[in-house]
């Protein structure tokens, strides 16, 4: 979905511009855009300062390796290893940054879900059925500052409409309590706990603390949102370690071989990305049978993601490999009778991972996306199962969204953290530029 | 040139014959089929079917033969045009898809329209005026527009449609209109109510062209072509559309063989949302229920069409850059 | 000597983050009509920032802060007068007409200067179009003219191909007919047989100085290559980190040079009638642009560097006999 489809290596123009100039004048210092096809915000800044970085050995004569004293000026990057350097730039992007923040935060707390989140995802809160988000006062009505508290919940029945309503109890105030016990529960499979990091007490009388609502079933949004994230967020990272595995393997195939190899791989990778992606993947989706356990669905639909998304990745690999091969790195630790097995683990690898790196994080939220969009259509995980997809199948109906909005919630966290990967995603694309500036 | 179409089309045989096997099995793989469906359902509602008749019923949509003879025998009458018979709705396939796979046509091709009208100038824009508001804001929208899945954004259009309009934003056409035959008045109310799902589907591929175009136009700009353009004494603006732009537009050009399965996938998913009687709804029902035939001809004609769209828009890129009709693809 | 083009205290400034690159910085040079005047530097010198200057085509971040260009521009009626180019906006009218018309430019790197995907035909008529009141067809035909001028065989069929389909020399020889087709009264030429092999650049060279005299054309050759100054120039300009450091006549300049660099940059050239071990070569590299050094710019690498001299004092242009100008600080009174 990202603009990376045809994948310009950065390596295409930059080296021959580095052309050893200490002075942007050469260049006219405007407009030297040797950036990629898709990193549009951080990589143009670069431009026009490829000429400041230089090694002094692409300066100029002899004389300067012989005796490279003080006045060779300073040469910021040459003691910095690449990888140092892609850290570096790295940290300068606060866009990337904070999709890292963000990252960390959620899978934290995806983490610690039943700890966070106030009831367990199953709880049926069964007189506040689509109970809106709970408000949080600090100011009570007579304008004092208080700890944070809620106001009980009355549910009071429309004559007119004949809907349910819940109604704040200005009258009976209830503080917010750290650390209540409540719902029991087994962290990680191992230690049986009841204590959750926020609540209120007496909650089936004065109403649950549901910052996000609730849903059809009168289950809290927000925890679910929780519990949810630990199927959609991790669903992207094994179907992207299955494509890290095609995708090198038949790629490095495509690459190191050539010839017949390559041609069938090179197809089978055209044929893929040529067929529209949604309707075979409902196609492969629908074929697995609706009586599975549900850990076996998600590992299907992991694997039906992950066979349509190696193929950008095997296409950066192979093209690396290609390029590589004639790379005058390559032909010197050829001529120094290095063995093949060596070359590539001691060169090729370390050269592209950077760029493997950059493509695994835009797959991701591509493959988020995807279990989303299945398990929104019904085809891929279904209730009892909680995820962010399974969670917004309740919102299918418009009408629904209409009387219910936070019903959408999970939307939400899936838009921020697609955003999150591709801030990440182009932060280090730009950063694993060897040629961009500091 | 001639040369270029022909190997194209040849090369499109085997990918054709790959997609027809493909969107077989996908129909195969789940135990069970739709007659065993059926008869259970049937049973369910207490209708007990014999053995004979299940046989009889079987022979009818041709369940007893061997997947393989089944396959050869779908894709040579599909081959001919007769795309076999849905279970479901017990009609032939080849009427139901007809209209729907039309109105698919249409909307994927207009949303392409919509792609690239909007994504092209303001992808220039963006690049011209490299780091000005504008540019910030529009950088800030696509990623924004790239992280929205289509169907999410056409659940929040609907929402705001029935929240602040009090209109419903879903269909294709209008109450008078929906089973009219075709007429001016019916083409123009369906144009009326395309434009959303276009704009809907169309969202992630303007973002993505946008970065495209804007990065491949930035990098015209510094080349030397650009300077001796300038040195000629051309007007800036001329000159940025005459040449940079010119140059830029083939990358993003190219990349309608990528688009456009994304366009078709994403009206699929659209479709279903907003309830359009296009391809999607009815992809869904027969995967639902495995109604093998339709969903197999779905699946299939929906590739076809995707490759078709990819190789026209090749021939189309080869013909306005020199470079790749002389065989010269490696240099871009 | 009929003055063409007058460049004084030209500063050119490029405004970065890392702070304020001083490309072009108070140069002071002059053309002679139907001369050729090398400018000679390293690279980074500020050659080409300079020719972009008088262009008007410095692109930010870079920009023209200071300083006049005086073009003597003649009309119709034949009388003479000096406009300075700094003073028109770089993208009005009047410097588009000079731009192109009065003076042309040829680039270093002849294919990536051609339109990938245009016909080169079409480069040049279009140029022809845009300064000359002519035809297409006539503007046609002159391209061809210019085509065959410039010695390339077959050159009707030539004006339908493209860039990638000719070689280097091929693609310098359009562009030099291009720059040609209105027959301007300066060329620019920016190092434009750098990126050639050797026996093409004689080739051009060659082309270049026989059109030169045909055409009564000055031409500005920038180049970092001694051995063509000494072939093409009549005057030499050798540029320093953005300032003119020494300026005088081809034979003078060869013959005696008076600044330090301009005698190393001479010692550095390999030559038949002395007998060396080692070529010579400029002790360490151009400084960083960002952190301009105290006094003489070259003092870190110059052979007869005078502590606290040259190193506190920024040395000014300096005028010898035989209209020779210097710029060091051995031809002042802090010389001992």
């Amino acid at each position: 979905m990202t603009a990376t489809g045809d994948h310009n290596s950065p390596s295409n123009g930059a080296p021959s511009q580095v052309s050893g100039i200490v002075a942007p004048s050469d260049s006219e210092g405007a407009g030297r855009h040797s950036s990629e096809l898709s990193s549009p915000s951080i990589a143009d800044s670069r431009a026009s300062k490829d000429e400041t970085i230089s090694s002094p050995y692409e300066r100029g004569n002899l004389s300067d390796l012989l005796d490279a004293d003080g006045a060779t000026g300073e040469s910021r990057t040459q003691y910095l290893t690449p990888r140092q350097l892609m850290i570096i730039r790295f940290g300068k992007n606060k866009l990337a940054l904070l999709g890292l923040w963000f990252l960390l935060l959620i899978y934290a707390s995806v983490l610690f879900a039943p700890m966070i989140a106030p009831y367990d995802p199953f709880h049926r809160f069964n007189k506040h059925l689509y109970v809106p988000p709970r408000e949080i006062h600090i100011r009570d009505d007579a304008g004092n500052w208080q700890r944070p508290f809620v106001y009980a919940v009355k549910i009071e029945t429309n004559k007119e409409t004949f809907t349910r309503e819940f109604i704040e109890d200005r009258n009976q105030r209830y503080p917010i309590k750290l650390f209540v016990h409540g719902d029991p529960y087994k962290l990680w499979g191992l230690w049986k706990m009841d204590w959750h990091l926020f609540g209120v007490e007496n909650a089936e009388e004065i109403g649950p603390i549901f910052l996000l609502g609730g849903d059809k079933f009168g289950r809290d949004i927000f925890g679910r949102v929780l519990f949810g994230g630990r199927i959609s967020l991790t669903i992207g990272l094994f179907g992207v370690a299955i494509s890290l595995f095609i995708g090198l393997l038949l790629g490095g195939l495509s690459g190191l071989y050539g010839g017949t190899v390559d041609n069938i791989v090179q197809r089978l990778i055209e044929f893929l990305r040529s067929i529209p992606t949604i309707p075979l993947w409902m196609g492969l989706a629908a074929a697995m049978p609706a009586d599975w356990p549900q850990i076996r669905i998600y590992f299907g639909i992991t694997i039906i993601l992950s066979l349509l998304s190696w193929t950008t990745l095997a296409r950066v690999v192979r093209g690396k490999f290609l390029s590589l091969r004639n790379e005058d790195f390559v032909l010197a630790a050829q001529s120094a009778g290095a063995s093949q097995w060596y070359l590539i683990w001691q060169h090729l690898v370390p050269s592209f991972m950077s760029y493997v790196l950059v493509d695994l994080t835009l797959a991701i939220p591509n493959m988020i996306l995807g279990e989303t969009a299945l398990s929104f259509l019904g085809l891929g995980l279904v209730s009892p199962a909680v995820s962010w997809g399974v969670m917004l199948k309740d919102a299918q109906q418009v009408v629904e969204i209409a009387i219910h909005p936070w019903i959408l919630w999970p939307a939400m966290f899936v838009v921020v953290t697609v955003l999150a990967f591709n801030f990440i995603g182009d932060g280090l694309r730009d950063a694993a530029d060897p040629y961009a500036d500091l | 040139m001639r040369e270029y179409i022909l190997r194209r089309v040849l090369q499109l045989i085997p990918t054709l014959i790959f997609i027809s096997i493909v969107s077989f099995t996908i129909i195969q793989l789940p135990p069970g089929d739709y007659l065993t469906t059926y008869v259970a359902n049937l049973a369910a509602a207490g209708e007990q079917l014999s053995e004979a008749e299940i046989m009889a019923l079987e022979a009818h949509y041709g369940l007893n033969q061997s997947p393989y003879v089944q396959y050869i025998k779908w894709i040579t009458n599909f081959v001919q045009g007769d795309m076999g018979q849905s279970f479901y709705w017990d009609r032939p396939v080849s009427k139901l898809i007809g209209e729907r796979l039309a109105l698919t046509m249409v909307m994927s091709f207009l949303t392409l329209l919509f792609v690239y009208a909007i994504a092209i100038p303001i992808g220039i824009y963006s690049a011209v005026r490299q780091y000005s508001p504008t540019d910030y804001a529009v950088t800030f929208l696509g990623f924004i527009g790239l992280a929205t899945p289509n169907f999410l954004l056409a659940l929040v259009i609907m929402y705001i449609g029935i929240k602040y309009f009090g209109a419903s934003a879903g269909g294709l056409f209008s109450e008078e209109y929906l089973d009219a035959p075709w007429s001016v008045g019916r083409v123009w109310d369906m144009l009326k109510h395309m434009w959303l799902p276009v704009v809907i589907v169309g969202t992630a591929g303007t973002a993505g062209a946008i970065r495209v175009m804007r990065a491949t136009t930035l990098d015209e700009l510094g080349r030397p072509y650009v300077e001796t353009a300038r040195s000629k004494g051309l007007r800036e603006g001329q000159l940025t559309m005459k040449y940079p732009v010119r140059v830029a537009l083939n990358p993003i050009l190219s990349t309608i063989g990528w688009q456009l399965p994304q366009i078709v996938s994403g009206t699929v998913l659209v479709a279903l949302v907003l309830n359009l009687p296009t391809t999607g709804p009815l992809l869904w029902r027969a995967l639902m229920s495995q109604d093998m035939y339709l969903a197999a001809s779905f699946i299939m004609i929906l590739s076809t069409l995707t490759l078709v769209g990819t190789l026209l828009s090749d021939i189309l890129l080869a013909w306005i850059d020199p470079r790749i009709r002389y065989g010269d693809r490696g240099s871009i | 000597m009929d003055t063409l083009l007058e460049v004084k205290n030209l500063q050119t400034y490029f405004f970065m983050a890392e702070g304020v690159a001083k490309a072009v910085d108070s140069a002071t040079f002059s053309i002679q009509r139907g001369q050729v005047l090398g400018v000679v530097g390293e690279s980074g010198c500020g050659k080409s920032v300079t020719a972009r200057s008088i262009m008007r085509m410095v692109r930010p971040p870079g920009h023209t802060v200071d300083g006049e260009i005086l073009y003597t521009q003649t009309d119709e009626a034949g009388q003479s007068a000096p406009v300075d180019l700094l003073q028109l906006p770089a993208t009005g009218p009047e410097m588009r007409s000079i731009r192109g018309g009065e003076i042309a430019m040829i680039f270093q790197e002849p294919r990536a200067s051609l339109s990938p995907v245009h016909r080169i035909g079409d480069q040049i008529t279009e140029n022809i179009l845009l300064h000359q009141d002519v035809s297409p067809s006539e503007a046609k035909e002159i391209a061809i003219e210019m085509l065959q001028q410039v010695n390339i065989p077959l050159a009707d069929q030539r004006m339908n191909a493209y860039a990638h389909q000719l070689s280097g020399g091929m693609c310098q020889r359009v562009m030099i007919a291009m720059a040609l087709s209105c027959h301007p009264s300066l060329l620019i030429a920016d190092e434009p047989t750098t990126a050639l092999d050797v026996t093409t650049e004689a080739q051009i060279l060659e082309l270049m100085q026989a059109l030169q005299a045909n055409l009564n054309m000055a031409i500005m050759f920038i180049t970092h290559d001694l051995g063509i100054i000494a072939d093409m120039a009549d005057e030499v300009t050798v540029m320093y980190l953005g300032r003119v450091v020494e300026r005088g006549s081809a034979s003078d300049i060869f013959r005696d040079p008076k600044h330090p660099y301009t005698t190393a940059l001479l010692e550095s050239l390999p030559r038949m009638d002395q007998k060396r071990e080692w070529l010579q070569t400029i002790r360490g590299v151009v400084p960083d642009p960002y952190s301009p050094l105290n006094g003489c710019p070259f003092h870190p690498r110059c052979a007869h560097f005078m502590p606290g001299i040259c190193n506190e004092i920024v040395p000014q242009p300096i005028n010898l006999e035989d209209g020779r100008e210097v710029r060091c600080l051995l031809y002042t009174e802090h010389a001992v």
